[in-house]
């Protein structure tokens, strides 16, 4: 028979006794969506854009750098003397809204362009969704004598969709299909327009050190068959405001309309070109809380 | 007999739930400071979490570190993704008690000086810590400020010697929250 009074003091006992944690008692269903940052550490993976961008406030400054083929030997310095540089600047307008603007050396190329995020990864949403677009201008003078140049001609136009996901906190992988419209093109032959499917990873080898990879599928029946696809494979450092970058791949040029359309070189020759890149951001406005 | 076993049940819960001494928020504010000669850094968190028992004397705070927000929007990401590694660890807690309980007078209205000990959990790793600071009782509120020294060599958090020049090897970090009284 139980009395009343054991059962009192059990219940009462057990009530008391209960509560594991002070805090659990507030656990709210917080329906807090857990967003996934940092899906790679720069802005770009290796010379392709990344679907990070440049946070709100912040300009980034790359100084990019590409040598010729090891293949030319002691002559050529290993490369050093085909050497083209580039400077982009890359500014975060707003959390979601990149601008920026850069200059090449090779075929003196000025680029604008702009990157847009679309989407978040996070617990609810399984991709990273960025939409980036250039324009590219041909700095180069037109050849004495010939008449039907015009402005126009300069003028090459780039679309990507960036489509990435960190699938570990260590592996991120992205998937770019790529869009080109140059409007001037050498032979008749070829096509104005390009369809490209560049693709990059990353594996974060420590807290600050990562290896990544690019590959540039171009497809078939649109540039002349002497051109390879684009494949570099570098490692990435970063330091508390710098991003460095060391790179070896099969092109020489820096700009997106040439590395990923017109890469005469082949890995298996042995015409790997070396390239840098230091990222160095500035807070241009300061976050305040 | 059902009747009165059915009371004595509803009668121990009342019991166990009634008490006037249970405090909580979840904006209090917590914010480090790291002085070098090279360079001060200091972040700020209005979104803390935290719970008084004043009958148990239980204390807790629980603190999301991405909600850390620095000057430097980068330095936030870096100090997530390389330094406290939120994707492993994404809060920090303390577990602890007052003290000198019984000497502070927490029904009447007033400003006590409550010495505080308990387990601060930083990075997945716990230290037992002390601290003193202040708690102001007035109406239904508690407001409870305070300053203590940590060490992120004592939680595991490396620094790597390029920046070792930029970052204290002993960081002050402030409390300042108002718990209100919520059964």
């Amino acid at each position: 028979m139980i009395k009343p009074i054991t059962t009192f003091l059990l219940v009462l006992i057990f009530s008391l006794g209960y509560s594991q944690s002070l805090l659990d008692d507030f656990e709210e269903e917080t329906n807090e969506i857990e967003y996934v940052t940092a899906t790679f550490k720069a802005n770009r993976i290796l010379l392709g854009q990344s679907v990070e961008n440049i946070k709100k406030g912040e300009l980034n400054f790359a100084v990019m750098h590409n040598f010729g083929p090891l293949s030319g030997g002691f002559y050529e310095f290993y490369g050093l003397d085909a050497a083209n540089t580039a400077l982009n600047f890359d500014y975060g307008l707003s959390e979601k809204v990149n601008l920026g603007i850069g200059r090449s050396t090779y075929q003196k190329y000025f680029q604008g362009n702009t990157k847009w995020k679309i989407l978040q990864q996070s617990s609810q949403m399984p991709v990273t969704l960025s939409v980036f677009g250039a324009t590219y201008i041909y700095g180069v003078k037109w050849p004495v004598g010939e008449d039907n140049f015009e402005d126009k001609h300069r003028f090459t136009y780039l679309a990507q969709l960036l489509i990435a996901r960190k699938l570990s906190g260590k592996i991120s992988v992205q998937l770019t299909p790529t869009y080109i419209h140059k409007n001037l093109v050498k032979l008749d032959a070829d096509n104005n327009n390009i369809f490209v499917l560049l693709t990059g990873a990353r594996l974060k080898l420590a807290n600050r050190v990562t290896l990544n990879a690019e590959y540039s599928y171009v497809l078939p029946n649109q540039i002349e068959t002497k051109y390879n696809n684009y494949l570099a494979v570098g490692i990435g450092l970063e330091t508390g405001g710098h991003v460095f970058q060391l790179r070896f791949s099969n092109t020489t040029s820096l700009f997106e309309p040439n590395f990923m359309t017109k890469s005469q070189n082949e890995w298996l020759d042995g015409d790997i070109s070396f390239g840098f890149t230091i990222n160095r951001r500035f807070t241009i406005i300061k976050q305040s809380n | 007999m059902k009747k009165i076993l059915a009371l004595s049940v509803l009668l121990a819960f009342g019991v166990a739930s009634f008490s006037q001494n249970i405090f909580y928020t979840k904006t209090g504010y917590v914010w480090f400071f790291s002085s070098t000669p090279v360079e001060d850094i200091e972040a700020h968190n209005k979104k803390v979490v935290s719970a008084f028992d004043s009958k148990k004397n239980i204390l807790e705070f629980k603190i999301k570190m991405k909600d850390f927000v620095f000057e430097k929007a980068l330095m936030q990401e870096h100090f997530n993704e390389n330094y406290v590694e939120s994707d492993k660890h994404p809060y920090a807690f303390f577990n602890g008690k007052i003290d000198n309980i019984v000497e502070l007078k927490l029904k009447d209205d007033g400003t006590y000086t409550a010495e505080v000990s308990g387990v601060l959990t930083i990075h997945g790793v716990d230290q037992k810590v002390r601290a003193t600071g202040t708690i102001e009782k007035k109406d239904d509120q508690l407001i409870m400020k305070a300053m203590f020294k940590v060490k992120p060599a004592d939680y595991k958090i490396k620094i790597p010697r390029i920046v070792v020049k930029n970052i204290a090897e002993v960081i002050d970090v402030h409390v300042d929250v108002t718990l209100n009284n919520v059964k």
